[in-house]
């Protein structure tokens, strides 16, 4: 039955060639030599034939055909020494293979964001992915000495920060919410501590980070701008190892190694904030009883089940926690876990099946005792998945799957002790099942074309248990039905096309292109300026439709001097459908009737992006210049007059540049300017009857912050290294020149009762000048 | 509430680095529009309008007053009484006994188009009490006597506004206003502290608590929203448009036509 599917698959795609050749399969596994972790997109190349090669999927398999005979391979892989093997090859062969990091350590840990390949971003089918290596980013300055990948993506071109500080991004002029966070597969739905100035991802824990913003592959679904992939480190199975850091806001530990040697390893890694341990210094004993910090733990356990099957178990835990001397509680996280079984069913198909859980939760009281008052929401995700790889010959990669997620919103739960005259009103649960399915080929035609293209459908059942309403257009309840557990309130489905192509003009020219449509079932509802763990998660329901966008980007990159220097041009343009908004000044939070007070619209984003990378040698680094804008259009905003949207920065500049000055120090700056955020000032006044003074706002987002710039500087220090120690002192002076960016402005009255002073525009500036120090060590 | 939610996690790292200034930057200009703020007090029994322009966010001077306007107020038997102008812009009548329960009408002819909007006047709800107690100091507010009201919610819809006059002493800033409604507690006995300062011996509160409707109620949350602009909003927008003209045509005219009842009780902080 399998074999005659695949058979169908393949006549569907026209991708059948060569199988009935004589050819044998060389496949495997390739891992770092070092401790075991598997290595995500390494190449192996058989030097011997033309365009013939492969890459590991994520777990670091490979598969490739080869004609009968005697070839020389090439296994390499970016940071790691290369090896050739002298193969003869008679029949079907696995060769598990160990690369090296090469020897110079600090040359490793420069600056690397870049495709793991050295031309790969020339030959590679897919649009520009952009990857982290969060070892390689460790010497980029930082705020308060935390490195944090999701920053440093924000360097990177077409991504752009939240604000000031703030580890929240925007991809090509989408929303914040349209960017799909994967921790080991599982949805991480609020990726920010202490108000987004620090991400959940502790660098320690992390081995790949990827993230697709166009041309996204049939493989992902449900956010409509971008998918950031992060997977966890597997932990050394050779020998048992320690690392950490310590910092001036937070310190670290990881302690990982092997179960059974070669076989299975562990790795548990901890993270937390102390901005609270100085508190008991006070001499007040309200703030003594307080507490204010955060938390990470991830965990992660793998075992090799004889040469085919293997197991991974991996868990995210983090919170963050607030109090004051009990009469004020705030607490939120996330918490993943993911269990994945890897098969091989021969020697070219590979399958994954994980079962996922997913849980985000925040949580407030107040007061104590029987007048105490609190909350709790949280959205919760039960998923089951299943990917296969199928290496059908060297021209053609054949990757499908399905995927079941079951997600149970909660958008509020009330606590209260006695003594409180509030009904307890709990909001009603809201349930959901999503569904993808998809299929998709990577395919080589000739030496120069590469494409990769497929299909996903995906599926959104709004269900029971609960209530569905229908709302007039003032947002008053006309119907309501109830349905009951799993039965059908409304179904919407779609189709969702994906391409990418690749021609390589030469090797060191290319050009790429790409198109995807995506439905996003799921969208979050934000009021502030700022990030905070109350955005309210809605689904899709019988009143919100899905989200769709739609992209097509185009590509050109150029390589110089042995692919030393990389140039790139990536333009694009988006068409979003069915955005929401709501209502002027809605309750969004423990609103029962939250869909009554939205509003749908449109949206369009284009722009184009140039980068210059030299990836190799001791100065390293890159530098971008994104010319974009990001509207939107709605019926119930301004008449329908189209507006910016708050991350519509027309112009957006940053570089990163590193410098090795000897083998003991790296020093690097990076710098960046952008458009201040388009957002509404009052463009009037009036008076009240009692002279108090009143703004009058004119039309959405018209207006303009002041432009954002700002250079850091880092310096990282490789202390004297022993036979099992290493460690190192990393500084950062954020804001070197102290220039105050503007977060927000508001105008203010110096109103006193009786009689009204002058409006003034008062801006607040988050972080000046800030200067820290880290030490990390390695134990081995 | 929300604000402090999120911010207070962050005010440690926020207080060492963070810093205010004020700057001088651009804002889009408008054409003036015409701003009719109309209440109709119906314990003092006095109708007062005030009509006003808007004027340019930065101005020095006095937005401009308009004059000469006919402003009338009709009763729910279409009984019309005028307003005599009293300067300033400011239009006002006095001894106007109220009809509970009924919808007031307010127009006012401009230039030879007439703008009206109307509000239901809603009964009075009593208060019960009021009482205090002392409090230590708290993540909030310092220590000293919280003031604290009692009332009875009725047993349907109800939208309540306190005003609070503090040692004779009109509370006007938009963090001192209180509204308050009745979704989580409707037809319960209520305590309500005045929950954003303390008071010491001596002081005098006075309370007027005020029913309104649930278009008036929405207005003045609005309104407060806009009046904190950016902090509160990612995207402030103006209150909802409530005045309509006779000619058919979308003429935009700020503020809002209030009829109100209240109840009074005062206290004094002893020992």
């Amino acid at each position: 039955m399998k074999k005659s599917i695949l058979l169908l698959l393949v006549l569907v795609f026209g991708a059948f060639n060569g199988v009935l050749s004589q050819k044998v399969t060389l496949s495997g596994q390739i891992t770092d030599g070092r401790n075991g972790e598997d290595i995500v997109g390494a190449s192996i190349i058989a030097t011997d034939l033309e365009n013939v090669g492969a890459s590991t999927n994520v777990y670091g398999f490979y598969s490739l055909s080869l004609p009968i005979g005697k070839h020389r391979v090439l296994y390499r892989a970016m940071g790691y020494e290369e090896r050739v093997l002298e193969l003869d090859l008679t029949k079907d062969t696995v060769i598990k293979l160990e690369l090296y990091q090469a020897k110079d350590v600090q040359e490793l840990e420069e600056v690397q964001v870049t495709s793991k390949r050295k031309n790969d971003n020339i030959t590679s089918a897919q649009m520009e992915v952009t990857r982290l290596d969060p070892k390689s980013i460790s010497t980029i300055p930082v705020l308060f000495g935390e490195q944090d990948v999701l920053k440093t993506l924000q360097l990177t071109p077409g991504i752009k920060s939240g604000g000031e500080g703030s580890t929240g991004f925007y991809v090509r002029g989408g929303g914040a919410d349209q960017n799909l966070v994967l921790l080991d597969e599982s949805t991480v739905y609020n990726a920010a501590h202490l108000m987004g100035f620090f991400s959940v991802f502790n660098s320690d824990a992390i081995k790949d980070i990827s993230l697709h913003k166009s041309g996204i592959p049939a493989e992902y679904g449900g956010r409509v701008s971008s998918v950031l992939d992060v997977r966890m480190r597997d932990g050394n199975n050779k020998k048992f190892e320690a690392s950490g850091g310590i910092g001036l806001i937070s310190s670290r530990l990881t302690v990982e190694g092997p179960i059974v040697k070669d076989k299975g390893s562990f790795m548990v890694s901890g993270r937390r904030s102390y901005a609270d341990i100085f508190l008991f210094l006070a001499k007040d004993d309200e703030v003594k009883n307080s507490k204010l910090f955060f938390y990470d733990l991830n965990l992660k356990a793998n075992y090799k089940i004889g040469e085919k099957d293997r197991i991974y178990l991996s868990g995210y835990f983090g919170r963050d926690k607030f109090s004051f001397n009990k009469d004020f509680g705030f607490d939120w996280g996330n918490m993943t876990g993911t269990l994945r079984w890897n098969h091989l069913f021969n020697d070219k198909l590979f399958v994954n099946t994980s079962l996922i859980y997913s849980d985000f939760d925040y949580k407030f009281t107040i007061g104590q005792g029987k007048s105490s008052f609190g909350m709790k929401s949280a959205i919760r995700d039960f998923n089951v998945k299943q990917d296969y790889n199928y290496y059908l010959d060297n021209n053609n990669t054949l990757k499908f799957g399905v995927n079941f997620i079951h997600h149970t919103f909660k958008p509020g739960l009330m606590e209260a002790g006695e003594d409180v005259a509030f009904q307890l009103k709990n909001l009603e649960n809201k349930h959901a099942l999503e569904i993808g399915a998809y299929v998709q080929n990577e395919q080589k035609i000739g030496n120069r074309l590469a494409l990769i293209y497929g299909l996903r459908y995906s599926g959104f059942n709004f269900m029971g248990e609960g209530m569905a309403y229908t709302f007039d257009e003032a947002g008053n309840i006309l119907t309501e039905d109830f349905y009951a557990s799993w039965e059908s309130a409304k179904y919407y489905q779609g189709i969702e096309p994906r391409f990418s192509a690749s021609f390589i003009i030469n090797e060191n020219n290319s050009i790429k292109a790409g198109y995807n449509r995506i439905f996003q079932y799921i969208h979050q509802l934000s009021n502030a300026t700022a990030s905070t763990p109350m955005d309210v998660w809605v689904p899709t329901t019988n009143n919100v439709k899905p989200q769709i966008g739609d992209q097509i980007a185009l590509g050109y990159y150029k390589n110089f001097l042995k692919d030393e220097w990389q140039v790139s041009v990536e333009t694009y343009y988006k068409w979003l459908q069915n955005q929401i908004d709501y209502r002027p000044n809605a309750n969004l939070i423990l609103n029962e009737h939250i869909e009554g007070e939205l509003v749908y619209g449109k949206g369009r984003a284009f722009g184009v992006e140039f980068q210059v990378k030299k990836t190799m040698g001791k100065f390293t680094g890159w530098v971008n210049y994104t010319l974009s804008r990001a509207l939107r259009t709605f019926d119930d905003i301004d008449d329908g007059v189209e507006f910016s949207a708050r991350q519509d920065r027309i112009h957006d500049i940053n570089f990163v540049l590193s410098y090795q000055l000897n083998p003991k120090i790296v020093m690097s700056t990076s710098f960046v300017f952008y458009t201040g955020d388009a957002v509404s000032f009052p463009s009037a006044i009036y008076e009240m009857e009692n002279g108090q003074k009143v703004p009058y706002f004119g039309k959405r987002n018209e207006n303009r912050l002041p432009n954002y710039h700002r250079l850091d500087l880092g310096l990282t220090w490789y202390l004297k290294e022993r036979k099992h120690f290493k460690h190192n002192l990393s500084f950062s002076i954020y804001n070197v020149y102290n220039r105050e960016n503007a977060f927000s402005v508001t105008f203010t009255d110096q109103y006193d009762g009786n009689e009204s002073g002058n409006i003034e525009a008062v801006q607040t500036a988050l972080f000046k000048i800030i200067p820290s120090i880290t030490y990390n060590f390695n134990i081995k | 509430m929300r604000k402090i939610l999120f911010i207070l996690p962050a005010l440690a790292l926020l207080a060492i680095t963070s810093c205010q200034k004020v700057i001088n930057i651009k804002v889009s200009d408008t054409e003036p529009k015409l701003v009719i703020e109309a209440k109709y007090d119906a314990v003092k029994e006095e109708v007062l309008v005030h009509i006003s322009q808007t004027a340019n966010v930065f101005t020095k001077d006095t937005v401009p007053y308009i004059s000469g306007a006919m402003v009338k107020i009709i009763d729910t038997n279409g009984v019309e009484t005028l307003l005599s102008e009293i300067g300033n812009g400011t239009y006002f009548l006095d001894n106007y006994s109220p009809i509970h329960n009924s919808t007031y009408k307010m127009e006012v002819r401009i230039d030879g188009i007439t703008y009206s909007s109307s509000d239901l006047l809603v009964p009075i709800i009593p208060m019960d009490s009021m009482s205090y107690e002392f409090q230590e100091k708290n993540l909030f507010l310092e220590e000293g006597y919280m003031v604290t009201f009692h009332f009875t919610d009725p047993f349907d819809e109800n939208f309540y506004r306190v005003f609070q006059t503090i040692n004779g002493e009109e509370m006007t800033e938009v963090g001192e206003q209180m509204m308050l409604t009745d979704g989580f507690s409707n037809g319960l006995s209520r305590s309500v502290p005045i929950y954003w300062k303390t008071f010491e011996i001596g002081d005098t509160i006075k309370v007027d608590f005020a029913s309104y409707s649930k278009q008036t109620y929405r207005y003045y949350s609005d309104l407060f929203a806009a009046l904190q602009g950016t902090e509160m909003s990612a995207a402030p927008t103006n209150p909802k448009q409530l005045w309509k003209n006779d000619t058919g045509d979308k003429i935009e005219v700020l503020g809002h036509f209030t009829a109100f009842g209240y109840d009074t009780k005062q206290v004094i902080i002893v020992e």
